[in-house]
């Protein structure tokens, strides 16, 4: 049930649903989404449908007219590729309001309606110069829907998944498991580990290196490829948070560390064997203080 | 057992100035302290606090201090534990309501009520700027460690001293208050007599008769 406090202080959160044939957009439906005031884009998720058809009726029948009566409207779509990708996003200003009439009506959000429209309108497939109804996106009306089809992706918290605090104390992604105890310290910078994806002949697995062989490091060098590549080859896979360049290197720019502007948001890392921390949380602040070369660095470490 | 000050409290307690916070029991020695020791602090909001005390330790954390924050009881307590070298100095012990009492059944809204009668001691001084502590008042103060003195007695008889010192620092219109809010926020349990191995009960009546005779 949503609280009084979360309907004033928590964000909104929505999907955009890039349909296979607007995947080859999906880099520029990604930048507008991005460079609108009202959006933080949290989450891109890659998803490979067994079955178009069903991945179809998954989404309409949480919409709010009868999937008989969107049946023609959808059709176009069951011809279309089964990859298709997920961005989630935080919306600071919703808008929203009731749509449509009798059984029909429902909540819907303004401002990713007209976003929606917007992209449909750059995207869409044209005829004779008038725009087709073939959408190459779909979005989300109401949280409610978001719910749904995080958990149709295995995210069975549904949306408590993105409101989730790990730490009541620090500055903690909400992807991260929940804990109750961290201890600060100063740690050697040559003792840092990241994970970083890799592609080991077509199986995608996670590798440890030291955090200044990683592709961030080289980005902070200046060598801004490898970073790109590796974006490239698994966002929405293995890497779902939403990382480009341009913010990379807005950061590098920006960061001051610690920052103790709001709350604490510490590199949090995890002791591994020997005395190696793997980062959990900050492989790109730590890049930014290695390419500094800042020797030590304070971090929370969790059990 | 020589006082340390390893950790300048009068740090800490200058960037909480301007939180909404309780020390309780302020030790006398205070700003200086024995290693091991804590401080009890009640508030309203721990992970403030918390995050107030840990951006104060930074320049700790750079001479190699490690500190542990333990969240206990589902968000009711915090510890914030400071080491070094390995070994614990300092605690402080934050509380977002009252600890839970065995031996004698205190109402939660003892807790607001304590920090919102807290006082400022007289103002000490950070680098020249000046910056008041507050402590419960001085009725607070005896009720808390009346509390104290129930909940601890059979284990510590030593607690006793509590009744000596509430007896000891109170005036008759202190005592009046301290009677007054004792009847409303606490109560002993039921079979606090029945299962106690040293029962308190007897002090407890003679403390109370003492408390009301002296005022008079």
């Amino acid at each position: 049930m949503t609280t009084k406090k979360q309907i004033l202080f928590d964000p909104h959160y929505a999907y955009f649903l890039i349909w296979g044939h607007g995947m080859r957009y999906k880099e520029e439906i990604l930048k507008a989404i991005r460079a609108h005031r009202s959006f933080g884009v949290v989450k891109i998720v890659n998803h490979d449908a067994e079955d178009i058809r069903k991945l179809v009726k998954v989404i309409y029948s949480h919409d709010y007219a009868p999937y008989w009566h969107l049946k023609e409207k959808v059709e176009y779509l069951l011809s279309t590729p089964n990859s298709v990708r997920f961005i989630f996003v935080q919306c600071n200003d919703p808008q929203v309001s009731y749509i449509g009439e009798g059984a029909f009506r429902h909540p819907e959000s303004l401002t990713v309606k007209r976003l929606k429209e917007t992209i449909r309108n750059r995207f869409n497939p044209y005829v004779r110069g008038k725009r087709t109804e073939h959408h190459v996106i779909h979005a989300s009306d109401n949280e409610t829907q978001v719910n749904k089809i995080l958990k149709y992706l295995s995210f069975p918290l549904g949306l408590e998944y993105f409101r989730k605090k790990p730490n009541a104390i620090i500055d903690a992604p909400y992807y991260m498991d929940y804990f109750h105890e961290f201890t600060v310290k100063i740690i050697e910078m040559n003792s840092l580990y990241c994970n970083i994806a890799t592609d080991q002949n077509g199986v995608f697995k996670l590798k440890t290196v030291p955090v200044r062989e990683s592709p961030h490091c080289a980005f902070v060098r200046g060598d801004k490829m490898p970073y790109g590549q590796y974006l490239e080859s698994f966002q929405g896979g293995l890497l779902t948070e939403d990382y480009s360049p341009e913010r990379f290197q807005n950061l590098q720019k920006k960061l001051t560390y610690p920052d103790y502007g709001s709350g604490l948001p510490y590199i949090i890392v995890q002791k591994t064997e020997g005395k190696r921390y793997i980062i959990l949380d900050g492989v790109h602040r730590a890049s930014i203080l290695v390419g500094r070369n800042v020797s030590r660095v304070i971090v929370a470490e969790v059990p | 057992m020589n006082s340390t000050n390893e950790l300048d409290l009068n740090e800490f307690f200058y960037h909480l100035r301007e939180e909404v916070y309780c020390l309780i029991k302020k030790s006398p020695e205070f700003p200086r302290y024995y290693p091991g020791s804590d401080a009890d602090i009640f508030c309203y909001d721990l992970a403030k606090v918390s995050r107030v005390i840990l951006r104060a330790a930074d320049r700790y954390i750079k001479k190699n201090w490690q500190v542990l924050v333990t969240d206990k009881e589902s968000g009711s307590q915090v510890y914030i534990d400071f080491f070094n070298n390995g070994e614990l100095d300092f605690r402080f012990d934050l509380y977002q309501s009252l600890p839970k009492y065995k031996n004698i059944t205190v109402k939660q809204g003892l807790f607001g009520s304590v920090i919102e009668g807290a006082k400022a001691t007289k103002k000490l001084r950070y680098n020249g700027k000046p910056f008041p502590i507050f402590v419960p008042s001085q009725t607070d103060d005896l009720l808390l460690r009346y509390v104290e003195y129930i909940e601890w007695y059979q284990e510590r008889p030593d607690k006793i001293k509590h009744l000596d010192y509430i007896l000891k620092h109170s005036t008759n219109r202190e005592r009046i208050k301290l009677l007054d809010k004792l009847h409303f926020y606490t109560s002993l349990p039921q079979d606090v007599h029945k299962h106690a191995k040293r029962n308190p009960v007897g002090h407890i009546v003679m403390f109370i008769k003492r408390l009301v005779r002296e005022r008079i």
